[in-house]
């Protein structure tokens, strides 16, 4: 009889735990500035820039958007990858954000890996106040890597608009004009 | 005489006591414990740390504090196990709970601690005792050293198994000694290094000396050394393998605490510990970190000095307990630094040494106790005198110590160690909303109630509560605790206060969350601006111009050590936890103890007399000093002691209490004293400053009546100030009261003021969003001009003057930075301290002067080139300057000027600091030299104040340097100096040229 | 005996664990250009348990996948937009996947946005009237569009603002895309005095002050009075409201002062004051 009532006092304080636990979560994530973007420094690509606007960025400037750039690339392949919108939030805009948010219903693996290999970027227009920009990304080398093993190299045409905001350039709108298999 | 006789109860009676001690921690400690957490000094740091585990079990990097360090430099089993609590309960019930499990397993600790030397019913006095305590009851309610207490109490429980070891051989001892002592070094790494020397080898010692045969044990002390070395020699397996596997167990188990200390070694200027001040010196010292702990130890000292040496086996203990004595007696004798070394004896704080001696006194003491309660001590007291006189003497010591253990549960009330709690929500809404996280923040005035703000929030500070984990320059190379309370480090602290002040784009520090108005004119001439004061008081200030933290790379940490740092201690406790289950339930002996020799409960008559009175001397004298401290103590005796009382009270701000030193007239009420104080109050003195000292001087003395001077130096977070002042006092019913001076208020003219002011309110985002502001909302960064830049040297001194100029249409902040680049291409910036304004109206402009090193490092490293920075941002406040100055300049000695200044306020509102910005020019107009002033008081609206200041001019002794090139830049764009013009007023002036720069508190809008 | 059944089930094991080839499903309503979002996308296929991704060039696209008795029917999962051009759909089974390189084009453009981006937002005529423009436009689902009647998507320019000082919108109805115009600097101060008997002091007031376009000059410039008598200098300080700014400069009997009013460098001419 005191075994019995021993193991219910057992289970009744354990539910309890188990109860109370669930209200005590603290939140183990840091805020997304504050993390490391592991992608964004794993990744790799060339960037070549021209800028043909009427006002030029500074090189200050200039290499803070190529850095930016690389780094929008990394979490773009992520997305197209994953699907995981938060990784690259630094890098969207609240709108783009917004949109690709439209299409999310979790985290998924899409078995098709993809990598910017080289950028020939141009800087068409560069805003006087240095917050807003538009490119022309041409000649973009992507590889797409199959979970069959198989591989794909493609040519792309792009636009783009970004804007400065926080710390960091943010893509805002783009268009894929062309993009063609390799050899 | 009959043992058998003196038994409390007639079987077990141990084990009841034992049992009665636990209860009455629960009910003392358990219920008390919640509400003394608060206001300790260390237990919110714990709770910090727990926080970290409780986030980030496997992540040691923990970047809220100091830019980031790593927890690896602290055992983690004390906050992982907190940690784990927390998952159910909140933070502060979890450090209770943890806390009360503690408290009993230390008190089963010192009931098996002290099977070790005597019988069972002394070892259950032995634990009543634990509860009741001083030095237990101050470590846990005063100073929430947990780690400590973790440490010793699972160090208590291993001995007897140790001791078991060595005298039984049974490998199941050291298997649970081990284990124990694993959690010893898993909690904290102090005790285990220390527990060697001053526990464990007692114990071996005294193993050794108890496996001896009976027979074979010589008087002659040399031959019994002789006797226990060679027993050693023969138990040497036992003791290479505890030794042996001790060692693995404590590099094993907290690697990473090693690997750290090796490659990260603290090289930091020791902070002052009160444990290792010179206790006769400094008497406060003395009483919180040796007499209060300490208090009935040398009470007993006779019996416990008696008993501890009276047996050969209690040699290592008798030498344990003296050294501990000793140790934690602190600077006040040479001995401790010479054993110690002046290394270890900068960073140890010597009050757990006391501790450690209470705790070997234990036994000792419950011997004493038990044999004055109903042993041979009761005995000679019934017999010697009566049973009312026993009574009476055991009534009183009881019922003093009662009370001298409630205060000691109440120190933090009598004597405030930290400020009032503070509700911490509103800041925690503040740092979550609108991004304010991607920015540093400090707190100032929060005592150690800034680690439960940091526990609560993602958001990171300069600060930190934790030292030893210190690597910014900045702080190491100042004996500074804690940014947040530097003002009580002197005037290293606030100078390492003011450089984070001045220098906050370097640590991305843009709030201040100040509690102490104390701070209000540092943060104010450094450039800060008040942005709203929270509901629950603090004050927060922001600095414009400030970068958003940049992620940095936690230090590289392998992850093999990241998961033996998260795995490794919290396994030790559980090993312990289930081991013990096992050693109960399969190996537990009924009289395993048998060994442990009987004693004989005889004490001499003078240990007897000593040890029964010094007990009720002590407590019931401490006792009745606080109530004399409290309530008889004559403040009027003589007039000095008044003067000093009345100045305590003051600062103190009791101002009823202060006023009842006035000699008591009809009319001068208090009424009337609050009014004049108030219309004195408000300046730099009266309301920033904190008395440093003072000293009277009598200047002559008649029957009843007296004149003193009073020489008060203040700490102000501006520097020093000193002020003399005679006061006069008169000698009635035995008291002498002090005649408050005549007071002659000026009037303004006017029953009602006006003053048009322009404000500006930033609209701030007006997109709702939780994105960063967009383009269209970010506001430019507004227009500014130098009018003239000049590098100065003036013998040994350097510096960058000259002159900014806000041309925008909007008040801004202006944040100055001067990089000098030397020929070898390295760089170093300085910024402007108080000689500038920072927040400038509309058109307005402000000298400035910005330091930079002597001439002899300046001229080693070789100037190449300097660039001056200045970024610009919208200000919202801190732009109106007030007050009228007019000024007139007499020529003095030696280059001196006297500078005649009348400042009228022509503002609605009180100037608290009025103060001017002083430059010299040359009959060019260039600045060859600016300097804040800041008068001590304040001037109410519509009054003028007069006041002096001498000023040592150097033209004519500067040189204005023009050999190095100096590039200017405002935000980021190179720009020109306007062409110097002649100043006239300057020119009709002697050089000197003057702006109000002056501060005010009442209203928060204007600044 | 023993060694051989023990192999026997090995083999058995091994046969299990490989997969049966599953055909590539035949698509039968297939298009080059495939319009979102998606009514339906028809497939033939004799295994059921399929998923279906559509990978735009940005994210992949979850779809609804509909089985039917010889194969199974894609859709989209909403009626959202999707990043134009070219991209693939992924067909799943279990471990095996079947690509479709394909094209995608929105079916509307959503809510269209034309953006006017102009820098310097705030314009002083101190320095310059110019200010940047740079437009483009963009559909609802981030996808940047040509600019009406040019071939370009991009377009900046540079243009001049009028001078006169006010607030101004890039774009009729939004209230974010509003530039500014400020005042400039004061050309000249005009300094009056009145001596005020009742209260004892001088009244000095200054205004209107205007910029070279004939703006009033800004609210809260700081205008400082300096004024002098034989000891002493003294410096007030007052913000401009409206153009005007005035002290109350208190008297004193036998005390004359001489005063210039001043805004940044410009001066105003010295006048006395005398009770």
């Amino acid at each position: 009889m005191m075994r019995i009532l021993f193991i219910l006092l057992i289970v009744i304080v354990t539910a309890f735990f188990f109860l109370q636990g669930r209200l005590n979560e603290r939140n183990g994530e840091k805020p997304v500035f504050l993390r490391n973007d592991e992608l964004a420094e794993a990744h790799l690509t060339k960037i070549n820039a021209t800028v043909h606007s009427m006002y030029k960025p500074d090189s200050i400037q200039l290499e803070t958007f190529k850095k930016d750039y690389s780094n929008l690339w990394a979490h773009l392949n992520h997305l197209y990858e994953t699907n995981d919108v938060e990784a690259g939030k630094e890098y969207y805009s609240e709108e783009w954000f917004k949109q690709i948010n439209h299409h999310y219903n979790g985290p998924v693996q899409t078995k098709i890996k993809r990598s910017d290999e080289q950028h020939e970027l141009h800087i068409e227009n560069w805003a006087w106040d240095g917050l807003a920009c538009t490119v022309s990304d041409s000649n973009v080398i992507f590889h797409y890597q199959y979970s069959d093993k198989s591989s794909k190299t493609t040519k792309a045409n792009l636009k783009l608009v970004l804007l400065f905001q926080g710390d960091h350039w943010r893509i805002d709108a783009l268009r894929l004009i062309s993009e063609t298999p390799l050899k | 005489m009959k043992k058998q006789g003196y038994h409390l109860w007639d079987e077990y009676n141990g084990k009841k006591l034992l049992l009665i001690a636990l209860a009455l921690a629960l009910v003392t400690h358990g219920v008390i414990i919640f509400f003394t957490l608060p206001k300790t000094y260390d237990a919110f740091v714990h709770i910090f740390f727990a926080d970290h585990y409780s986030r980030f079990w496997f992540e040691p990097w923990e970047y809220r504090w100091y830019t980031g360090f790593l927890t690896t430099s602290y055992p983690p089993l004390v906050h992982q196990a907190i940690a784990l609590i927390s998952k159910v309960f909140p933070l502060k019930v979890a450090f209770s709970i943890y806390a009360i499990f503690i408290l009993e397993i230390l008190i089963i600790g010192v009931y098996r601690f002290s099977k070790l030397f005597f019988d069972k019913t002394t070892a259950g006095v032995a634990a009543i005792l634990t509860v009741l305590l001083s030095s237990i009851v101050e470590t846990l309610h005063v100073y929430g050293q947990m780690p400590t207490l973790t440490g010793l109490a699972f160090l208590l429980n291993a001995l007897p198994f140790l001791y078991q070891f060595i005298v039984k051989r049974k490998f199941i001892y050291l298997v649970m000694a081990l284990a124990f002592l694993s959690v010893v070094i898993s909690s904290h790494h102090v005790t285990a290094i220390f527990g060697m020397v001053f526990f464990i080898a007692p114990t071996v010692f005294m193993a050794l000396v108890d496996g001896l045969p009976k027979e074979s044990s010589p008087k002659n002390i040399f031959r019994f050394a002789v006797t226990v070395v060679k027993a050693g020699f023969k138990k040497y397996k036992e003791i290479i393998l505890f030794g042996g596997l001790m060692i693995v167990l404590a590099v094993g188990l907290i690697f990473p605490y090693w690997y750290w200390s090796k490659t990260d070694p603290i090289t930091q200027v020791s902070i002052p510990h009160g444990s290792r001040d010179n206790f006769f010196e400094h008497p406060s010292s003395g009483l919180i970190f040796f007499i209060i702990p300490l208090t009935l130890i040398f009470a007993l000292l006779p019996a416990i000095s008696y008993t501890i040496t009276k047996q050969r086996r209690f040699i290592g203990w008798a030498v344990a307990f003296f050294l501990c004595l000793l140790f934690g007696s602190g600077g006040t004798t040479p001995i401790p630094k010479m054993m110690l070394g002046s290394n270890a004896f900068n960073i140890l704080t010597l009050d757990r040494f006391g501790f450690w001696a209470s705790i070997i006194a234990i036994p000792f003491m419950a011997k004493f106790i038990y044999s004055f309660i109903s042993g041979p001590v009761k005995d000679f007291w019934y017999k010697n005198f009566s049973t009312q006189t026993h009574f009476i003497l055991s009534g009183v010591t009881g019922f003093s110590y009662l009370l001298f253990i409630i205060f000691i549960f109440h120190l933090g009330t009598f004597r405030p160690l930290q400020p009032k709690e503070i509700e911490i929500q509103p800041m925690l809404n503040f740092l979550n909303r609108d991004d304010h996280m991607r920015w540093r923040y400090l707190t100032l005035g929060f005592g150690d109630q800034m680690a439960w703000l940091s526990a609560n929030s993602l958001a990171a500070t300069v600060d930190g509560n934790y030292h030893s984990a210190r690597r910014l320059p900045e702080l190491t190379t100042r004996p500074v605790e804690r940014l947040e309370n530097a003002k009580f480090s002197g005037d290293e602290g606030l100078a390492s206060l003011n450089d984070f002040l001045s220098n906050s784009e370097k640590y991305s520090l843009k709030y201040v969350f100040s509690n102490d108005r104390y701070y209000d004119p540092l943060l104010y001439y450094n450039g800060w601006s008040r942005t709203i004061r929270l509901e629950n008081g603090i004050l927060v200030w922001e600095k414009g111009n400030i970068s958003t933290i940049k992620p940095v790379q936690p230090k590289e940490v392998s992850p093999v050590l990241k998961k033996a740092w998260g795995f490794f201690p919290i396994s030790s406790l559980c090993v312990a936890f289930l081991l013990t289950l096992f050693y109960l339930k399969r190996y537990k002996e009924k009289d395993y103890f048998d060994i442990v020799p009987e004693t004989n409960h005889y004490y001499p008559l003078r240990v007897i007399y000593s040890s029964s009175l010094l007990p009720v001397l002590f407590f019931s004298g401490f006792m009745l000093k606080q109530v004399y401290e409290l309530l008889l103590v004559k403040e009027q005796k003589d007039p000095k002691k008044a003067v000093l009382n009345y100045y305590n009270h003051l600062d103190f701000q009791r101002f009823e209490n202060a006023f009842h030193f006035f000699k008591p007239s009809p009319t001068y009420p208090l009424d009337q004293y609050l009014l004049e104080k108030s219309v004195n109050d408000g300046g730099l003195l009266p309301s920033y400053a904190k008395l440093d000292s003072i000293a009277v001087k009598e200047l002559y003395r008649k029957n009843d009546s007296a004149q003193l001077s009073v020489y008060t130096r203040w700490r102000t977070s501006l520097g020093h100030r000193e002020k003399t002042d005679t006061m006069k006092l008169v000698k009635q019913d035995k008291k002498w009261y002090i005649l408050p001076s005549q007071f002659i208020p000026e009037i303004p003219d006017e029953q009602m003021r006006s003053y048009t002011y322009t404000l500006f309110k930033k609209q701030g985002k007006r997109l709702i969003s939780s994105f960063p502001t967009v383009k269209d909302d970010r506001v430019k960064k507004p227009f500014a001009a130098f009018k003239q830049v000049n590098f100065i040297r003036n013998g040994e001194h350097n510096f960058i003057t000259g002159e900014i100029l806000n041309a925008d249409n909007i008040p801004v902040n202006i944040a100055l930075k001067v990089t000098v680049r030397f020929q070898n291409d390295s760089t170093k910036d300085y910024y402007p301290g108080t000689a500038i304004q920072y927040n400038l109206s509309p058109k307005a402009g402000s000298f400035f002067q910005v330091e930079l090193d002597s001439s002899k490092i300046l001229d080693a490293l070789k100037i190449k080139s300097i660039e001056l920075y200045t970024e610009t941002d919208v200000s919202e406040r801190g732009y109106i300057h007030g007050g009228t100055p007019g000024y007139s300049v007499n020529v003095l000695e030696n280059n001196n000027v006297l500078i005649n200044t009348k400042v009228y306020n022509e503002l609605t509102t009180e100037i608290n600091i009025p103060g001017i910005l002083i430059a010299e020019k040359d009959s060019a107009g260039n600045i060859l030299q600016s300097q804040l002033y800041l008068h001590n008081t304040a001037v109410r609206s519509g009054l003028n104040i007069n006041f002096q200041t001498v000023f040592k001019k150097i033209e004519g002794k500067a040189q204005l340097v023009k050999q190095f090139p100096i590039s200017l830049f405002i935000n980021g764009q190179p720009r020109n100096a306007l062409p110097v013009q002649k100043d006239e007023i300057a020119n009709a002036n002697k050089g000197i040229v003057l702006l109000p720069h002056c501060f005010m508190s009442q209203e928060i809008y204007l600044q | 005996m023993k060694n051989l059944f023990i192999h026997i089930i090995l083999l058995i094991s091994i046969s299990a664990c490989k997969n049966k080839a599953i055909e590539k499903p035949v698509w039968v309503n297939k298009t080059d250009i495939l319009s979102i979002p998606i009514e339906s996308l028809v497939f033939i296929a004799d295994e059921e348990n399929w998923e279906a991704t559509l990978l735009s060039f940005t994210q992949p696209v979850p779809l609804t996948v509909r089985f039917t008795n010889d194969g199974f029917v894609l859709s989209s999962q909403n009626k959202y937009g999707i990043t134009e051009g070219m991209a693939q759909l992924i067909l799943s089974n279990g471990s095996q996947h079947f690509y479709y390189d394909l094209n995608l084009h929105n079916k509307s453009f959503g809510s269209i946005s034309e953006k006017d981006y102009r820098s310097p937002k705030t314009v002083n005529p101190d320095s310059s009237l110019a200010q940047h423009r740079l437009l483009h436009t963009i559909d609802e689902w981030r996808n940047i569009l040509n600019a009406p009647q040019q071939l370009q998507p991009f377009y900046e320019d540079i243009i001049q603002l009028n001078p006169i000082a006010g607030t101004y919108r890039a774009q009729k109805d939004k209230a974010l895309s509003s530039f500014y115009v400020q005042p400039g600097s004061a050309t000249s101060i005009e300094v009056n005095s009145v001596y005020n008997k009742d209260e004892n002091v001088f009244v000095v007031t200054t205004g209107p002050l205007k910029d070279k376009h004939n703006n009033t000059v800004a609210n809260g410039t700081v205008v400082a009075f300096i004024y002098s008598d034989d000891e002493q200098t003294y410096r007030m300080e007052a913000a401009l409201l409206n153009g005007f700014a005035s002290v109350k400069i208190p008297a004193e009997k036998n005390r004359q002062y001489s005063l210039t009013a001043k805004v940044n460098e410009t001066v105003s001419k010295q006048v006395q004051l005398s009770p």
